[in-house]
This record gives structure tokens, C-alpha cells and sequence, in this order.
């Protein structure tokens, strides 16, 4: 696929403007561009479907919603991308592991639910207590401001770009970006909490 | 030596978070990988880590995103290809061809999301306003709680609702149709199509057509025309409107 860094950089700057038209042309000549190996790749074009637009939910993320400087070999980093999806959803190298005699029954459970994460009857009770537990400790530690932003998900009636004059964004973009910033930490300090929670038997050592 | 632990953990934490953005080179990601296979106190970290990821993704998940990738999906799903819509050609002739069908393309497209928003919008199977003076504990109360929580866009909450709902009840297929449907606006497509062929099997098929009838919108919704077809009649010169195959 030839297209000029500009090209790309522009139709990333429209995008990240709010004008998404060119970017899904864009998608379109990606994956149409990146078909042929990925079929190599994954030996199913149902999976490089899956592959490629987990990858640019990604891309999404990176390049429109935070900024990241874009690669100068675009489509290339994307196969790259899709190539990483392959190897971490995909060829589930860890089913190996999962045989390993030293893992608990718990431990099975839970790299079980990871792997098979439709299979709801594998999620326990305990399982789901310590997540949502571990939640409301992370977002005890958010600051105020991410709090509120993360909370116009749950509420429908308090709209981002009513919010963006209340917290002094310049634009939806710049609160669109802290907001995914704080999904990140949030996530981080989810992760933080159920590591301790997980090491500590449900207890949570401050 | 409690300083080298610290940066240990922060370490890990650092090459999870790069694993899971998609950052690692092939190099960096063969090395992940065997550090994978031989350490599981790592192996554990990451299997924690995907789990909060997730957890915090379906508690934070927004309808715009959703929107947006079933949007993307559609896209690559479309058999033809419009390969010219990308040659930036600097022929005026070109150029006025490219957008007179880019226009008309769009123009079909348009026509054709508001016939499918219509089809969403007739709530074909989801009419619960018989059960608003249910009593206050009664199943048919959580039902109606469950699906105006769906109405709401508060899908995991949906979902949350009918987790201990009793599947023994009479009430069992309008509980598996919130679910498919709660389960599809938060993305989870395979799922949410598999529920609803539960549905469609069902022996009672009290909500089969209903099943069948959504499980076409969504094929739709995501530009597979030929599954959807399977199930549903589409708009033509003799009609205007989304029909269920007889």
C-alpha cells in the first residue's frame, strides 16, 4: 500500500479533530492492504478480521485518543500490531502453562476464565467480589477530576462535552485524552489492588 | 535489596503494560513469551492484569467505541471493495466521478441505517410495560428492571440484574434475550449470537422469531447482509421496511 506519511498523518489529524470519514477509508485500504499476510499468518480470514480490528482499536487509542507520534512505516507497525494480537490472543501459548502441577485449583480457575473468557460458569462469586473490591480501591486513590470523568459512562445524563467547561479542557479531544489516561492509571491501580488482594487471601495490606 | 524487588515489580509491570498496547518488537515479544512459559509468578501477573483490563473495560465501556468498531467491522466485512476511493488523483475527472458515487454510495447507506434504526426501534419482542405493577420482589420485577436498565444503555448492570435470576421461572427466554441483547451493545458479539440461537432452539420457542429477528439486525448492523439474509427479508422495490423470513 503506497501512501505518504503525510497522507496518513493528515487523516490522523482529522480523526483526531472528530473527522472520522477518512480514517474508516483509511481502515478499509489497511485491511485490504494487510489481507494477504495476514491470511498467512492466522490461516483464517474470519481471525485476521478479529486480529486487524483489535489492532486498531489499539492504533485508536494510541495514535488518535493519546497523541503517540505516529510511525513513520505505518502500515507496517500495523501488521505488527496484528501480529502481537496474533501471538497474545491467538496461539494461547499459556494453555501450555496450564498443566504446570505447581498452579492451585484457584489459579487453573482463573487462567481457565482468562482463556475461556465466554464461559461464564468458571467465574466465581469470590472471583467477582475481589474485582469489584479491587475497583472501588482504585478508584478511592483516582483523583476527583478523573472520577467524575470516568463516571460519565455510568450516568447518561452527565455528557463529556458538558463536563469539558466545568474541568477547563480546551476541547472534546483534550477531555477525550484525559479521560483515557485515567482509564489507563485506573486500570494499573486495579491491577495493583487485585495483586494485593490475590496475595494477601482477600485482605488488602496498605 | 528491597529497592532491587521494588524495581523488579515496576519492571514487570512496565513490559505487562507494553505487552498488552501492542509495543513489544518480535524480538522483545519471543522473549515475553519464553519468560511466559518459564516463570508463573510472571505468567500470574499477566493473567491479573488482563483481568482488570477487562473488568475495567466492561465497567467503563462507552457507546460511542462500541458503535465505532462494529462500524469498522462492517467495513471489512463488505465484499466489495471500493479500491478506487483511495486514488488521490489529481485528474478533476477523477476526482468528480469519485465523489458523485461516493454521494450516492453514502446516500444508499443513509437510506439504509435509518430503515435498520427503525427495525431496532420497534423493540419487536421486548414489550414489558404489562409487567410495571409487578410486585416489588417478584420475578417479573427483575425483568422489567433488567430491561429498562438495557433501555437505559446501563448494559452490565443489565446483565448484573439476571445473574441470579432463577432459569427456572417462567420468564427464562425474555431473561436470555436482555442478556444476548445487553451482551451485544457491550461488544460481546459471539456471545450475545450465541445466546440467541440458544433462544432460537428453545423448546418452548415462546421467543424464537424475536431471536432470530435481532440475530439478523445484528448481522446487518456489522454489514454481513448474506447471514443476515439467512433471517430476514430486506428492503427491495416492493418493500420498504426489514422483514423475518416466513
Amino acid at each position: 500500500m503506497s501512501m505518504k506519511y503525510e497522507a496518513i498523518e493528515k487523516i490522523v489529524k482529522n480523526a483526531i479533530n472528530g473527522d472520522e470519514f477518512q480514517f474508516s477509508l483509511f481502515l478499509e485500504k489497511a485491511f485490504n492492504a494487510l489481507q494477504p499476510k495476514l491470511d498467512s499468518l492466522t490461516r483464517s480470514e474470519e481471525d485476521s478480521k478479529e486480529i486487524f480490528i483489535i489492532s486498531m482499536q489499539k492504533f485508536w487509542e494510541r495514535f488518535i485518543i493519546d497523541r503517540e507520534e505516529l510511525p513513520s512505516n505505518t502500515i507496517g507497525y500495523i501488521y505488527i500490531m496484528c501480529k502481537n494480537v496474533w501471538l497474545t490472543y491467538k496461539r494461547n501459548i499459556w494453555s501450555s502453562v496450564i498443566l504446570d502441577s505447581t498452579l492451585s485449583a484457584y489459579q487453573k480457575k482463573t487462567i481457565n476464565h482468562y482463556l475461556n473468557p465466554e464461559d461464564e460458569n468458571v467465574v466465581n462469586t469470590e472471583d467477582l467480589w475481589l474485582k469489584y473490591r479491587a475497583l472501588s480501591i482504585a478508584l478511592e486513590e483516582m483523583s476527583p477530576k478523573c472520577k467524575m470523568l470516568l463516571e460519565t459512562d455510568l450516568n447518561p445524563e452527565m455528557k463529556l462535552k458538558e463536563l469539558q467547561e466545568r474541568l477547563g479542557y480546551i476541547n472534546y479531544q483534550a477531555l477525550v485524552q484525559a479521560k483515557y489516561n485515567c482509564k489507563k492509571k485506573l486500570i494499573q491501580k486495579v491491577f495493583k489492588a487485585l495483586n494485593n488482594l490475590k496475595e494477601n487471601d482477600g485482605r488488602y495490606d496498605e | 535489596m528491597m529497592d532491587d524487588m521494588m524495581n523488579d515489580k515496576e519492571k514487570d509491570l512496565e513490559d505487562i503494560v507494553r505487552y498488552f498496547e501492542l509495543k513489544l518488537s518480535e524480538t522483545e515479544l519471543q522473549e515475553f513469551e519464553t519468560r511466559l512459559l518459564n516463570d508463573p509468578e510472571f505468567l500470574k501477573k499477566l493473567i491479573i492484569y488482563k483481568n482488570s483490563i477487562d473488568f475495567v473495560e466492561q465497567s467503563y465501556n462507552t457507546e460511542e467505541h462500541i458503535t465505532r468498531i462494529n462500524k469498522w467491522k462492517a467495513l471489512i466485512n463488505q465484499k466489495k471493495k471500493n479500491t478506487y476511493i483511495w486514488a488521490w488523483s489529481s485528474v478533476a475527472a477523477l476526482l468528480i466521478l469519485f465523489f458523485g458515487l461516493l454521494i450516492i454510495k453514502q446516500k444508499k447507506q443513509s437510506d439504509f441505517d435509518t430503515v435498520l434504526k427503525d427495525s431496532w426501534n420497534k423493540k419487536i419482542g421486548l414489550d414489558y410495560n404489562s409487567l410495571r405493577g409487578a410486585e416489588e420482589d417478584s420475578l417479573s420485577k427483575i425483568i422489567l428492571y433488567a430491561f429498562n436498565n438495557y433501555e437505559d444503555g446501563n448494559y452490565s448492570m443489565a446483565i448484573d440484574t439476571l445473574y441470579s435470576f432463577n432459569w427456572n421461572s417462567p420468564y427464562f427466554e425474555d431473561a436470555l434475550l436482555i442478556k444476548a441483547l445487553s451482551e451485544y451493545k457491550r461488544g460481546n458479539l459471539k456471545l450475545s449470537i450465541q445466546i440467541l440461537d440458544t433462544l432460537a432452539r428453545y423448546p418452548s420457542k415462546k421467543k424464537a422469531k424475536v431471536a432470530l429477528w435481532y440475530k439478523g439486525l445484528i448481522y446487518l448492523e456489522l454489514g454481513d447482509t448474506i447471514s443476515a439474509k439467512q433471517m430476514l427479508v430486506l428492503p427491495n422495490k416492493q418493500n420498504s421496511e426489514i422483514k423475518l423470513k416466513k
